[in-house]
C-alpha cells in the first residue's frame, strides 16, 4: 500500500463514518443561544462564589491569625488602628483648622460690631489669619483727630497687630529703616500699592493706604507672604 | 460549502453552524464515542466562541480557532481520554454510515471503515487527534499545530508515528479481512 493510497483510504473511511445531524438549524442556534445564557449565569455565580470564599477565607485568617500568632496580628492590627488614627487626626486637623477660621471670623464680627458704632469708618475685617493665631483684642484708640483701630492676633508668644487709621486726603506714608536690618519695597496688593517691610528676623510690616483714607498696617511676627496673603484678604 | 461570510458579517455564526457544528460532533464522537457528549461540546464551543469571538486575530484561523475551543472543552470530560471502542458500539456506529451507494458497496465501505476506525482507535489519544484533523476535518498541519496549542513540528512527528502505525495495523487487518 502507497503512502496516497494510506492518506486516501484513511480520509474516505473517516469522512464515510460521518454521522448524519439532523437536527435543524434553527433548532441548534436556539440551543446555543440557551447555553449562552447559562454560561453567562454560571460565571456570575462562579464569580460570586470566588467572593464569598474570599471574604469568608479572610475572616478565618483574620480568627486564626490571631489564635495562632497573636504578636504578630496584634501588632498588625496595632499599626492598622494607628494608621486610621493617624487618616482621622489629619482630616481632624484640616476640619478645626477650618472651623478655627470660622471661630475667629465670627469672634472678630461680634468684636468689631461692638466698636463700629463709634467708629467714623467702616472697619476693615480680614478673612486670612496666620495659621495659630486667635484674636486677642480690637481697641480704638483715638489721637487728635484720628481714630485708630488695633486687631491684636496673638500665637502662644508671637503677636501680629492690624492697625486702621483714618488719615487725611492725599496723606502719604514715607518708611525709613535701617537698611541693615531690614529692607524696604513697593507692592502691588489686589486693590492698593503698598510698602513692605522684610526685616532680618523673618518678622514682616506692611503699610497701605485705601481709597477710603484709611491707612493699615500689618506689623509683627508674621512673615512677608502671609502679611500680603492677610492684606488681600479684605 | 456555501461561501463564507466576510469576517464580522452579522451571518458568519449562522453560516458556521450550518458547515461546523456536525463536523465538530462528528469529531468529538470519534474520539469519544458519546454522541451526547459531543453534542454537548460542539454547543458548548460555539456558545463559547460566540462569547469570545472578539479574542480572535486572524480570520484565516476561524475553524482552527473553533477546534482550539471544542478540544479545551473536551479536555475537561473523563471520557475525552478513553480510547476503547466496545464492538457493540462499533457496529451502532459502522451502521449509521451515509452513503448512496448500492447494498453491495455499501457494506464494502462499511467493512472498510469499521477496520480503518478499528486501527484509529488503537493510537495514541494524540495520535487520534491529529489523524482525524488531518484525514476528516482536511486541515493543515500549521492549523492543527494552533488548534491544540503544539509547534508544527510536534504534529508532523505525530502524524508520522500515527501513519506509520496505521499502515502496520492495516496491512495487517486488511490481510486478516482478506483484502489485501
Amino acid at each position: 500500500m502507497t503512502d496516497d493510497k494510506l492518506d486516501k483510504l484513511l480520509s474516505d473511511s473517516l469522512k464515510a463514518a460521518e454521522l448524519e445531524m439532523n437536527t435543524p438549524a434553527s433548532e441548534l442556534e436556539q440551543m446555543i443561544a440557551e447555553r449562552i445564557t447559562a454560561n453567562r449565569r454560571m460565571k456570575k455565580q462562579k464569580q460570586r462564589r470566588v467572593l464569598q470564599i474570599t471574604a469568608v477565607s479572610i475572616l478565618l485568617l483574620g480568627i486564626f491569625g490571631a489564635l495562632l500568632f497573636p504578636e504578630p496580628v496584634y501588632a498588625l492590627k496595632k499599626q492598622l488602628y494607628q494608621t486610621i488614627l493617624d487618616i482621622g487626626k489629619s482630616i481632624n486637623i484640616s476640619l478645626n483648622s477650618h472651623a478655627e477660621q470660622l471661630q475667629i471670623q465670627n469672634q472678630i464680627t461680634c468684636e468689631v460690631a461692638a466698636v463700629q458704632e463709634d467708629t467714623l469708618f467702616e472697619i476693615l475685617v480680614p478673612r486670612y489669619i496666620p495659621p495659630g493665631y486667635t484674636l486677642e483684642s480690637i481697641k480704638k484708640n483715638p489721637a487728635d483727630n484720628q481714630t485708630k483701630i488695633i486687631m491684636a492676633f496673638v500665637n502662644k508668644e508671637s503677636t501680629v497687630l492690624f492697625t486702621q487709621t483714618n488719615v487725611p486726603v492725599n496723606y502719604s506714608v514715607s518708611v525709613n529703616v535701617d537698611t541693615q536690618e531690614a529692607q524696604v519695597e513697593s507692592i502691588n496688593l489686589d486693590n492698593y500699592e503698598g510698602n513692605l517691610i522684610s526685616y532680618r528676623d523673618g518678622s514682616a510690616s506692611l503699610i497701605w493706604i485705601t481709597d477710603d483714607n484709611i491707612m493699615c498696617q500689618i506689623v509683627g511676627d508674621i512673615s512677608p507672604a502671609q502679611a500680603v496673603e492677610m492684606a488681600n484678604s479684605f | 460549502m456555501a461561501n463564507k461570510p466576510e469576517f464580522g458579517d452579522d451571518s458568519l455564526w449562522r453560516w458556521a453552524i450550518k458547515n461546523y457544528y456536525s463536523r465538530i460532533v462528528n469529531y468529538v464522537y470519534y474520539l469519544t464515542e458519546d454522541w451526547f457528549l459531543a453534542e454537548d461540546i460542539a454547543q458548548d464551543t460555539f456558545a463559547k466562541g460566540i462569547e469570545k469571538f472578539h479574542q480572535l486575530k486572524d480570520p484565516d484561523k476561524f475553524f482552527p480557532w473553533l477546534m482550539s475551543i471544542a478540544i479545551n472543552s473536551g479536555r475537561n470530560q473523563v471520557k475525552w481520554n478513553q480510547r476503547t471502542i466496545p464492538a457493540s458500539d462499533m457496529n451502532f456506529y459502522i451502521s449509521k454510515l451515509l452513503t448512496e451507494e448500492s447494498p453491495a458497496e455499501l457494506f464494502e465501505r462499511q467493512e472498510m471503515a469499521a477496520i480503518v476506525l478499528k486501527a484509529i482507535r488503537k493510537l495514541s489519544h494524540q495520535e487520534q487527534q491529529v489523524t482525524i484533523m488531518r484525514y476528516y476535518l482536511d486541515i493543515k498541519d500549521k492549523d492543527i499545530a494552533f488548534a491544540l496549542g503544539v509547534s508544527t513540528g510536534t504534529v508532523k512527528k505525530q502524524l508520522f508515528r500515527a501513519r506509520s502505525k496505521l499502515y502496520n495495523d492495516l496491512q495487517q487487518l486488511l490481510a486478516e479481512e482478506g483484502d489485501l
